[in-house]
């Protein structure tokens, strides 16, 4: 019980701490890949902007638009919080456990689906045009990604048998890492992974180009900042959890009798995905709308589903 | 056939994923701006200055060419007969509100007395501070007689 507790501690401190860095290493990779230093005026290479932009963000004005539907206007950005948290509680990190759960995978499947509402809810109780299509955009999203990632996530369980993290890295651990048998699937999850989380190329109810901000345009201040605490965390969690599923997880060399050895396998190869989601960014244009609804509909979903006969033949094989 | 293998393979993606990963690691070319300046070229056109004499006069004559050349009238003098004889400046004004930089006015001097010099950051906070009269002008005049000389 109490480790459980500090393990909850934990996870909800690291999700809300390891955001500022992140950002601050966002805009410095994002810079670095287009030949710019990226922040560097406040403290040593910039390394206290992060805290300079969270003053700046609290003591701005808070403005709620006339018109707007004022209750579900301050539910949203804090909804996606607690969405994104409710989610990182069941992801354990090596022998860091908070909610120990039989179907943690389909938990979290849930939870970063649910998010979505934040985007919906805030788009259609701002009063504006922009929003509302951005809320629109993002409930479209939700239908084509979905799928896709729910078939490419079955054919992990399918695979190894369990909705549980332990149990996938236990298989893991005993036949090797699940990219070596799913890589499909594994690449399915990545491509959906940027929808999910709302990311380019697929950030399109952000598309700051045609929608002015998107879903955020009419929100100033911290609650503006809750929105992108939520996709940040989802960031780190999904990042989590593609590591659990296909790489292994926090087995590894020397893991089982260091513990905290695995808690930093498994960091480090989260580390990686967060940064590829950077890289992404730095990289790829925006998808236009239609093609992105293509893609999730017309190449994803029939493979991500041929992609389940291929596991149940692996799990008839190896299983 | 190949294009759908290379399809399949994402050969392109990574290609541009390659191509900002090697970015990544390439100096960055930024200038650091209030921190560091780029030194303005040999004939910028800078705010102006009241060229000036050896002896610290100025060479302006109040022909009043520069102000008839001047598209958006920024500048304007006042005169008065001086001892011997010759035009003397009162004031000499330079509305930097209005001024565009053509330098038709340095083109236009006949005695090469107005000029512009260097100075690009000249922000105020008031609007008055913009309009640069005659002993500014002489002040810049000095700040353009030393930088002329170093730049030789």
């Amino acid at each position: 019980m109490i480790n459980n507790l500090l393990s909850m501690a934990f996870i909800v401190g690291l999700m809300l701490v390891a955001v500022p860095p992140i950002t601050y290493l966002e805009r410095k990779v994002l810079g670095h890949m287009q030949q710019r230093p990226g922040p560097m005026v406040v403290g040593f290479h910039g390394l206290l902007q992060p805290l300079a932009d969270a003053i700046k963000l609290i003591f701005k004005e808070d403005i709620i638009p006339k018109g707007a539907d004022k209750l579900l206007f301050m539910f949203a950005p804090s909804f996606s919080i607690f969405a994104a948290l409710l989610a990182a509680s069941v992801v354990p990190i090596g022998f860091i456990q908070a909610v120990p759960m039989k179907s943690a995978l389909l938990f979290v499947m849930a939870m970063s689906a649910i998010s979505i509402y934040a985007l919906i809810l805030a788009g259609y109780s701002s009063n504006d045009k922009y929003s509302f299509l951005a809320g629109m955009r993002a409930a479209a999203q939700v239908l084509g990604y979905e799928l896709p990632m729910g078939f490419a996530l079955m054919a992990a369980v399918i695979l190894y048998g369990s909705f549980d993290f332990n149990e996938i890295v236990k298989w893991q651990s005993q036949h090797g890492w699940g990219i070596l048998y799913q890589p499909i699937a594994f690449l399915l999850f990545l491509f959906v992974m940027a929808a999910e989380v709302g990311r380019p190329p697929f950030d399109l109810p952000e598309g700051e180009s045609e929608l002015v901000g998107g879903f955020h345009t009419e929100y100033s201040g911290m609650r503006f900042a809750a929105f992108f605490f939520g996709e940040y965390i989802n960031i780190i969690v999904l990042s989590l959890v593609v590591s659990l599923l296909f790489l292994g997880g926090w087995s590894g060399p020397l893991a089982d009798k260091y513990p905290v050895l695995g808690v930093l396998y498994h960091l480090g190869k989260a580390a990686f995905f967060i940064f590829l989601t950077f890289w992404l960014r730095a990289t790829f244009p925006r998808y236009r709308f239609d093609q992105m609804l293509s893609i999730m509909w017309k190449i994803l979903l029939p493979i991500s589903i041929l992609n389940l006969f291929v596991a149940a033949a692996e799990a008839l094989l190896v299983g | 056939m190949m294009s759908v293998i290379k399809k399949v393979a994402l050969v392109d993606l990574l290609k541009g994923m390659s191509i900002t990963l090697k970015t990544m690691f390439k100096p960055t070319v930024t200038v650091h701006y209030p921190f560091e300046k780029v030194p303005p070229r040999k004939r910028f056109r800078g705010i102006h200055a009241l060229k000036l004499n050896p002896d610290g006069s100025y060479r302006c004559e109040a022909c009043y060419l520069c102000a008839e050349m001047c598209p958006s009238n920024v500048i304007d003098m006042e005169m008065t007969e001086g001892k011997d004889g010759k035009k003397e400046l009162v004031d000499f004004t330079v509305d930097l509100t209005r001024c565009l930089f053509c330098g038709l006015c340095v083109e236009a001097c006949p005695r090469d007395a107005i000029v512009m010099t260097d100075i690009y950051e000249f922000s105020q906070y008031t609007v008055d501070k913009l309009i640069l009269h005659k002993k500014d002008l002489m002040e810049l005049g000095r700040y353009y007689q030393e930088w002329e000389r170093k730049r030789r």
